[in-house]
């Protein structure tokens, strides 16, 4: 310490602040120096330049040597495995970048510096989200001249080119955000690490396959649909290899050159900004909102309304013109050869519901508050002298009202596609009753409604351990029942607390009570088995019925005693000794 | 300058600050002080607007940082226990990167970062890799951050803690010299000797609660209700085990009625060495006024009544003997 020096005087704070911040980034200038350094531009570099140079020449001198191709097919031919090598730098390279450089900031603290900064949360995510990846990008760089000759000597159209990078990027930040959002929730960068990988598949490779089954709009979450549009088309006249990819991979019912949504038919890089555009609004909601408060829920309940409401649009935006369309639903029946048009509709409304419920289950899991949430906003509000019911948008409040607009919302979507297929008469000539179809809608309910009360009633721990026992069991004692015993009945009865099961088999019950399967599909099944068929249905939903009344009894009774406890002692309810000890790590107070 | 009122806040169902209310003036050097848990770290993480409490307002320069977060973390510099750093970037990169963040002019900052680096005595470290610094370094290099756009709250979370002997010396000179720039700093520790000698006031926590505040004298005043004296005896030599020249002056204070709680200090094993002819004796002062004219009475009344007085002096209380004294009492 130099003692000698005791005056201070700082430099006259910035006028250009916030701009400055954003285009002058000093989160992405510090990223510059730790990321680029002489060693690693060198050392990277030269193991992308290599790669990358023993790909392009492979293909490119190879075909032209040998003659198999001109020196414009070449080059055309080089573009595929060119676009690959971006997509592995950017994509899953970045995507680790980011995830891992934000958990490690997390996990050492530096990030409460950059919290305390003025800097606004949106100029400091925009620092992290082209920061951390840097590295990458300057990979990413040293590719491009690969790229410019093989579309200066193939004749390739730029514009084309440009059109598929645009949405290309688009991707790219789609995936870094996710890497972010990551970051942000999990502070341990080797499980951020791998929860980032596990989102990129599940988000990116997993959910895609859906639009197999209807559900579009998943498989323009990735670059494929622009690369088909675009590119493929051009490409696959240079190889036989990449025709015949293009005909078992893209030939599906999404494989036209515009998409249907609703009654619009929009162009796919449209329909790809819009679904991306979505998530990565999504992403940036949970990124801000996490910026400000680390303890604060993902979304917020309006959020999440409006986030199942998009979702529900979608959702039911992609089914509608299948329903609709004669020649789509004929596309989509080629994958489905053997089966009727009435199974391909219960096919699509099945997947649609359960996805939906899926989403469901979601937003309810990160919009509703643990019971300790749920007390301090009670003692937030008593102190302030408010009413003692906390403000419904409060992360703090109860996410009772949220679930219930949300199921009525899924409902609504699926009345809607319900009621669309029964007007169009596409699949259907006769039309199972009304009451018949509300069955499984009303199982999802009861389901959601349980669900929102274990995780509100009980913490984290105890709502994953719950689950886990009454959902996943009973399906594993079931399996073992029909390998070993071939006990149909037993085992099915024994699997539907699992709400998948239940779910599937309420549904094989309308299918046959309906009298739509004309033995096709459920022939296969043993006799009893479909004789117990109706019990199947009304067990599962009694039994969710009696879950789903009993947890929110429990949890309406522990909320009135909470609010009773805090007024008379301002103290917070006695935990449960299995709730006090299994809590989330609660940071070391002092 | 800073000021808290009824702050909670909560960890699930463990509570880590309990109502806590704190008034800290302009320039005061206000030492945080309780064992570990006693939630000092969250009582200035809810300062440093890096946590939000359960319930309670936190003003730091009259804002309210419930209202304008931005504007007081203007005002706040925060280094937090066992601080890290950016471990691949130079001192210099570090300090840049910091003063982007804080908008200051690029013309000014070189100039800054070289002022805040020779203040923490690291500007031969200045091209030196974060990561390659040791333990001290690494924190005096961030209190230089803290310290980069000169903030009039000074926010240190145990800022010696893991330290060897001479690094918390040199962190502990930072901290005196900071004190001396009129800086408003709330310095938490469980060390107390870090504290002691440069703290103006101090308040100390146990389980969450903020059982004493205020100055050192005041709080000993609220503790004993009188100030405490020592008196130094000589004795014969050859008595190592008792001392008739105590007990005789222990039995003339016992006479003087300002006098209270007389007793003979028992010698520590390096007195005995260095001092084998003095015998202490401790004793209080009753009076509410002229307290030091009531001693000097006590001293003449010793030396009329034969006692042999060779040193006589105020016992300099520390922060260790105020916490010890709290720390015996129940928090209810």
């Amino acid at each position: 310490m130099n003692q000698t020096h005791t005056t201070i005087s700082p430099g006259s704070p910035d006028t250009s602040g916030h701009l400055w911040s954003i285009l002058f980034n000093p989160i992405i200038v510090k990223c510059v120096h730790s990321r680029l350094r002489l060693k690693h531009i060198l050392s990277w570099g030269l193991i992308t330049l290599t790669i990358t140079a023993f790909v392009c020449l492979m293909v490119y001198l190879t075909t032209t040597e040998r003659e198999l191709m001109t020196p414009p097919e070449a080059a055309r031919a080089m573009l595929l495995p060119l676009i690959i090598i971006q997509g592995i730098i950017l994509m899953l390279l970045g995507t680790g970048s980011v995830a891992s450089g934000l958990a490690v900031e997390r996990d050492t603290g530096v990030i409460a510096y950059q919290r305390m900064t003025p800097m606004s949360p949106l100029a400091k995510m925009i620092g992290y989200l082209f920061g951390l990846p840097i590295r990458e990008y300057f990979l990413f760089l040293l590719t491009v001249p690969f790229v410019a000759f093989a579309v200066i000597v193939s004749k390739f159209e730029v514009s084309k080119l440009l059109h598929f990078y645009a949405v290309f990027f688009s991707s790219v930040w789609v995936y870094h955000m996710t890497g972010m959002v990551v970051g942000m929730a999990w502070s341990k960068p080797r499980r951020a690490a791998m929860i980032t990988q596990g989102f990129v598949v599940l988000l990116y490779l997993v959910l895609p396959q859906l639009s197999a089954i209807g559900l579009t709009f998943f498989e323009f979450l990735t670059v494929r649909p622009t690369f088909k549009a675009m590119l493929l088309d051009e490409l696959k006249d240079v190889s036989e290899s990449l025709r015949q990819v293009a005909e078992q991979r893209f030939a599906s019912a999404i494989g036209t050159d515009e998409i249907g949504f609703f009654n619009w038919m929009l162009h796919p890089t449209t329909y790809t900004l819009i679904v991306q555009g979505f998530l990565l609004c999504t992403m940036i909601v949970v990124v801000l909102r996490k910026w400000k408060n680390d303890h604060a829920h993902p979304f917020s309940k309006l959020y999440g309304l409006f986030f199942h409401g998009i979702v529900t649009t979608l959702l039911v935006g992609s089914v509608w013109p299948i329903l609709s369309n004669e020649s789509l639903l004929r596309l989509f029946s080629k994958q489905f050869p053997d089966q009727q048009p009435a199974f391909i509709l219960f096919l699509l409304l099945m997947t649609m519901l359960t996805v939906s419920g899926v989403f469901l289950i979601l937003v309810v899991h990160v919009t509703t508050p643990s019971r300790f949430t749920m007390a301090e906003g009670i003692r937030l509000n008593m102190k302030q002298g408010h009413s003692r019911w906390v403000t419904l948008t409060s992360d703090a409040s109860s996410s009772l009202l949220l679930t219930c607009c949300i199921t009525a919302i899924t409902a609504v979507g699926a009345w809607i596609l319900i009621e669309h297929a029964r007007q169009t008469g596409v699949f259907l000539t006769i039309f199972p009753p009304t009451w018949v179809l509300l069955q499984p809608l009303l199982f999802g309910v009861l389901v959601v409604f349980f669900v929102q009360g274990i995780r509100e009633r009980f913490s984290t721990r105890m709502c994953y351990v719950i689950l886990f026992i009454l959902w996943m069991v009973p399906a594993f004692t079931a399996m073992v029942l029909y390998s070993a015993k071939n006990a149909w009945v037993g085992g099915t009865y024994t699997a539907l607390p699992n709400p998948f099961a239940a779910l599937l088999f309420t549904w094989f019950w309308v299918y046959e009570h309906a009298g739509l399967d004309g033995d096709q599909f459920l022939k296969g099944l043993p006799t009893d088995f479909r004789h117990h068929l109706p019990m199947f249905a009304a067990t599962s939903i009694g039994l969710y019925a009696v879950l789903a009344a009993v947890i929110q009894a429990e949890r309406l009774r522990w909320h009135l005693t909470m609010l009773k406890r805090e007024r008379l002692h301002g103290r917070p309810t006695a935990g449960t000794p299995e709730d006090t000890a299994q809590e989330k790590a609660a940071p070391q107070a002092g | 300058m800073i000021e808290t009122r009824d702050i909670r806040v909560d960890y699930d169902d463990v509570t880590a600050v309990r109502d806590l209310t704190l008034s800290i003036g302009t320039g005061e050097v206000f030492g945080l002080i309780g064992p570990n848990g006693a939630g000092k770290s969250s009582t200035i993480r809810v300062m440093a607007t890096l946590q939000r409490p359960t319930y309670g307002d936190v003003k730091i320069g009259g804002i309210d940082i419930a209202t304008d977060p931005a504007a007081v973390r203007r005002m706040l510099g925060y280094m937090p226990d066992m601080p890290p750093v950016y471990e691949d970037i130079t001192c210099t990169e570090f300090l840049e990167l910091f003063a982007g963040c804080y908008f200051m002019n690029r013309k000014d900052r070189r100039r800054r970062i070289d002022e805040c680096l020779d203040q923490v005595d690291l500007t031969g470290k200045s091209k030196a890799l974060a990561g390659t610094l040791s333990r001290g370094m690494r924190q005096r290099l961030v209190l230089a951050k803290t310290l980069l756009h000169d903030p009039d709250v000074l926010l240190l979370d145990e800022p010696a803690s893991g330290l060897d002997p001479i690094a918390r010396i040199d962190m502990r000179n930072s901290l005196v010299a900071l004190s001396h720039l009129g800086k408003t700093v709330l310095v938490s520790s469980h060390i107390l000797t870090e504290l002691s000698e440069f703290c103006t006031s101090i308040g100390i926590m146990e389980k969450g609660v903020l059982v004493e505040s205020g100055s050192i004298s005041d709080i000993v005043q609220r503790l004993n209700g009188h100030r405490r004296f020592v008196v130094e005896i000589i004795k014969k030599p050859e008595d190592s085990n008792t001392s008739p020249e105590a007990d005789h002056c222990v039995g003339v204070l016992e006479t003087i009625a300002t006098v209270a709680g007389a007793a003979t200090q028992q010698p520590s094993a390096t007195a005995r060495v260095l001092a084998p002819n003095t015998v202490r004796v401790e004793f209080g002062i009753t009076a509410l006024e002229d307290v030091d004219e009531a001693a000097a009475a006590v001293l003449q009344k010793l030396v009329t009544h034969g006692v042999c007085v060779s040193g006589f002096y105020e016992k300099k209380v520390g922060v260790e003997d105020i916490l010890l004294q709290v720390g015996a009492r129940e928090v209810s």
